[in-house]
């Protein structure tokens, strides 16, 4: 005969047990909502962007300059996930390639997309050194591209259009890979660091007639015959006057932007005249330096924002 | 006046340390005739050991005096010459030296600091000079530098300065550091093969790193930083605010290698040997023979060290329960340390805080205690053993707070007063995570793609002492903001504080 008490821990602890199965068992059948969601995480003065595909894929675009890299991520992936499938590097400044460094000693990356720009700062080369180390397949982008990430998910590589391997590049920035994320009717675009140059070779130039002009006919992507309309903007270059034009943001014609940007950085970024800029055209702006980071959530036809502060 | 031989040990080592507290006050120009403190005590000497069959009634004054002179003096040997022959002589100029790093490096989230012993320095282009003496250098986080690397350095040394209210200079010297670069030239050397004492520390250092990298592939930020630190004496990578809403719960001291965590280290072993049934004593000997192997397998870093031999007297209050005998102890280790190394007195504060904190436990904890039974016994409700264990943790650390209250407000200008709260909803997770954090990593080498399963237990500990930490201090008068504190005001608070002991003692 068993006391009170005893039976009390005994019916307990079969309670918890199968508390704790149902728990088990309702995690493993519940499927999420099919949702995407783009992270632009607070790395103070840099870039970096997690992307979250409805098919369970981690894509990493830069990593800021390494400093907070490693304690924005947890915040947007689970503990027990530490896999990287694609990890995408603009360009090799150090405030995009620092947090990648950081990213590979941490995390398991599958597969890397880079333009193969030359470079000389110990960071880059750090990096060079640890995707070789690690044997990280390492993708060469030489020509605009498509990548199929479900199927109705595709990821758009719009720059550089040709292959920039082992060249060296006076204007780092305008090396920038360019990419639009396409869920069924959103639309993303991601402009690294590419300034005006690059905006005025994508965007489509009013005074050139892309049907009269035959040159052109056969290069589709270059002056005119680009499509870069998007929902949201991730402005070039931490929103600088350099990047971030009239007539581009015309062509893109944006909902929201995001800059990332750190506070008190010493480039004075970002730009008066470009926030200004933003207001004239209606954009919504999220900056990391005021609202800390910004995740954007769409299930392909809405757009929803929420922000740390 | 009849002193036994024990006060006589006792008073001459505290005379020994006001000594040193007193030269570290005097301006240098007082301190530079070591030779003459060294005559001085040399001639005490005489007169003691002429007198010694005269059973002089001021015999002991005598020694007392000898000893402080012998402060005076040990701190006065401790300053730094400056001779062509030592590489701070060289400050303010742009100097190209070869040197060797002496230390583990120091990394830090964007930069790393490395301690490098000076062996050559060019003068011009055909002649370089031997010198020695230390040089703090920053650099970049890559190219990444270790322990024994030859490198030839080209920089502008600078003398370290003050930083507002910090006394930066005085910290490095603590160190045996008064040569500062930043961002230099540098070119690695081939490495010369290193002695063998050098040999083992480096390998050493090896397996340390190799325990980090486990730790960091298990957890996630903050919480490997903060593991890190606990367990390995890795503070760099920690986030400010980490650190800073550590300060204000209060709970400092579980982040930094103190005597604490090492007690606890200890207290565990001890018990698992009592459990298998060994004596007290075997416990107590081997649990310190398993802390030297841990100081050891850290790169017995000056704090772990320091930590090390206070937690072992920590152990031995508890273990011998005899409070008051210890204070000899305490204080003969207190001039043991500072003989190695006079500056630690007053510039360094982890000195101080555990000094004081065992100080604390020693003398104040009994009468908290007392007073606490006493309620205790008045109230039959506080009877249940987890209650009885949760005011205990709350009674110690108020008790330590007492002595080193002073000490955190002038150098950290804050004051916890959620601190016993956020200890007691803590402190009782720290033995389960200085084990499961040390046998993660170990699992997790030999099956590394499970690590964060193995890790899963100490990161989940982990992150509520975060999040404890993280909101706790958002309460309403969690901390005070102290910005200024007069130094009398600290003198009047120990003055009391010691007579209140002494009343109560004599009581």
């Amino acid at each position: 005969m068993l006391k009170i008490k005893e039976k009390f821990l005994i019916y307990s602890i079969i309670i918890l047990v199968i508390a704790s199965l149902t728990l088990v068992v309702f995690l493993y059948a519940y499927c999420p909502p099919e949702q995407l969601k783009v992270n632009f995480l607070d790395v103070g003065q840099g870039d970096s962007i997690l992307i979250k595909t409805p098919y369970g894929q981690n894509i990493l675009i830069d990593g800021g300059d390494g400093k907070k890299i490693l304690q924005e991520l947890p915040k947007f992936m689970p503990f027990y996930d530490r896999t990287i499938d694609l990890m995408i590097l603009t360009h090799p400044h150090d405030d995009h390639v620092g947090g990648l460094v950081k990213v590979l000693q941490r995390y398991k990356v599958k597969k890397i997309l880079y333009t193969g720009v030359v470079h000389t700062s110990p960071m880059y080369l750090e990096w060079l050194a640890a995707v070789r180390r690690k044997n990280i397949p390492l993708v060469i982008i030489d020509r605009p591209q498509t990548i199929a990430l479900g199927a109705d998910l595709r990821l758009e590589i719009l720059y550089p259009l040709e292959s920039l391997l082992n060249k060296e590049v006076e204007n780092l920035n305008n090396s920038s890979i360019v990419t639009k994320l396409i869920y069924k009717e959103n639309k993303f675009l991601f402009m690294g660091d590419a300034e005006g140059e690059i905006e005025n070779d994508l965007a489509p130039s009013p005074f050139q007639d892309p049907s009269t002009s035959a040159s052109l006919q056969h290069l589709p992507l270059v002056r005119g015959g680009l499509d870069l309309s998007a929902d949201v903007l991730k402005a070039g270059h931490h929103g600088s006057d350099t990047s971030n034009s009239e007539k581009f943001l015309e062509a893109v014609k944006p909902k929201y932007a995001i800059i990332q940007v750190g506070a008190d950085n010493d480039f004075g970024h970002p730009s008066l005249r470009v926030l200004k800029r933003f207001e004239r055209v209606g954009v919504e702006i999220f900056r990391n330096d005021l609202n800390g980071w910004v995740q954007v959530i769409s299930d392909g036809y809405n757009i929803k924002i929420n922000k740390e502060k | 006046m009849n002193l036994t031989k024990s006060k006589i040990f006792l008073w001459s080592c505290i005379f020994f340390i006001i000594g040193i507290a007193v030269a570290s006050f005097l301006p240098a120009k007082f301190l530079c005739y070591d030779l003459w403190f060294f005559g001085m005590i040399v001639g005490l000497i005489v007169i003691i050991f002429l007198k010694r069959r005269e059973r002089f009634q001021t015999a002991p004054y005598v020694l007392f005096f000898t000893f402080f002179i012998f402060g005076i003096w040990r701190y006065s040997v401790s300053l730094p010459p400056n001779t062509p022959d030592k590489i701070w002589h060289y400050n303010g100029q742009n100097v190209e030296f070869t040197g060797v790093v002496n230390r583990e490096p120091d990394l830090r989230v964007d930069k790393v600091k490395l301690m490098v012993g000076a062996r050559y320095i060019e003068i011009n282009s055909n002649l370089s000079l031997p010198v020695n003496g230390n040089v703090l250098i920053t650099v970049p986080l890559y190219p990444s530098y270790n322990y024994g690397d030859t490198l030839k350095i080209k920089c502008e040394l600078k003398a370290p300065e003050q930083i507002d209210d910090f006394y930066y200079d005085r910290y490095l010297a603590m160190q045996n550091i008064y040569s500062t670069c930043y961002n230099p030239q540098i070119t690695p050397l081939s490495n010369p093969p290193l002695g063998k004492g050098r040999e083992l520390y480096s390998k050493i250092l090896q397996l340390k790193s190799q325990l980090a990298d486990a730790m960091s592939a298990g957890l996630l930020e903050p919480e490997n930083s903060l593991l890190q630190g606990m367990i390995l004496n890795n503070r760099g990578e920690l986030p400010e605010e980490l650190k800073n809403a550590f300060a204000q719960a209060g709970i400092t001291h579980i982040i930094a290698i103190s005597g604490m965590n090492i007690a606890i280290i200890c207290v565990i072993i001890i018990n698992f040997f009592i459990a298998i049934g060994v004596s007290r004593r075997a416990g107590l000997c081997f649990s310190a023979l398993i802390l030297g192997a841990y100081l050891v397998l850290i790169g017995w870093p000056a704090s772990a060290v320091r930590a090390g031999i206070m937690a072992f007297i920590a152990m031995l209050a508890i273990f011998l329960g005899r409070l008051n005998k210890l204070t000899t102890a305490l204080v003969f280790a207190g001039v043991l340390m500072l003989l190695i190394n006079p500056k630690m007195l007053r510039d360094d504060v982890g000195f101080q805080l555990s000094f004081l904190a065992l100080l604390s436990i020693i003398y104040v904890y009994p009468i908290f205690k007392e007073f606490a039974e006493k309620i205790i016994k008045s109230e039959t409700r506080f009877a249940s053993s987890i209650l009885k264990g949760a005011i205990d943790i709350i009674i110690l650390t108020l008790a330590a707070q007492v002595l080193t209250l002073p000490i955190i407000v002038l150098n950290f200008h804050q004051v916890s007063l959620i601190a016993p709260l956020v200890n007691v909803l803590v402190l009782f997770l720290l033995p389960f995570i200085m084990v499961s954090g040390l046998i993660a990593p170990v699992l997790s080498l030999f099956l590394p793609a499970w690590a964060w399963l193995w890790f899963a237990p100490t990161y989940f500990t982990l992150k509520y002492m975060v999040w404890v930490a993280d909101n706790f201090v958002k309460l309403p008068l969690a901390y005070l903001e102290v910005e200024y504190v007069w130094l009398g005001w600290v003198i009047l608070f120990y003055a009391v504080a010691g007579w209140g002991i002494w009343w109560y003692n004599k009581r």
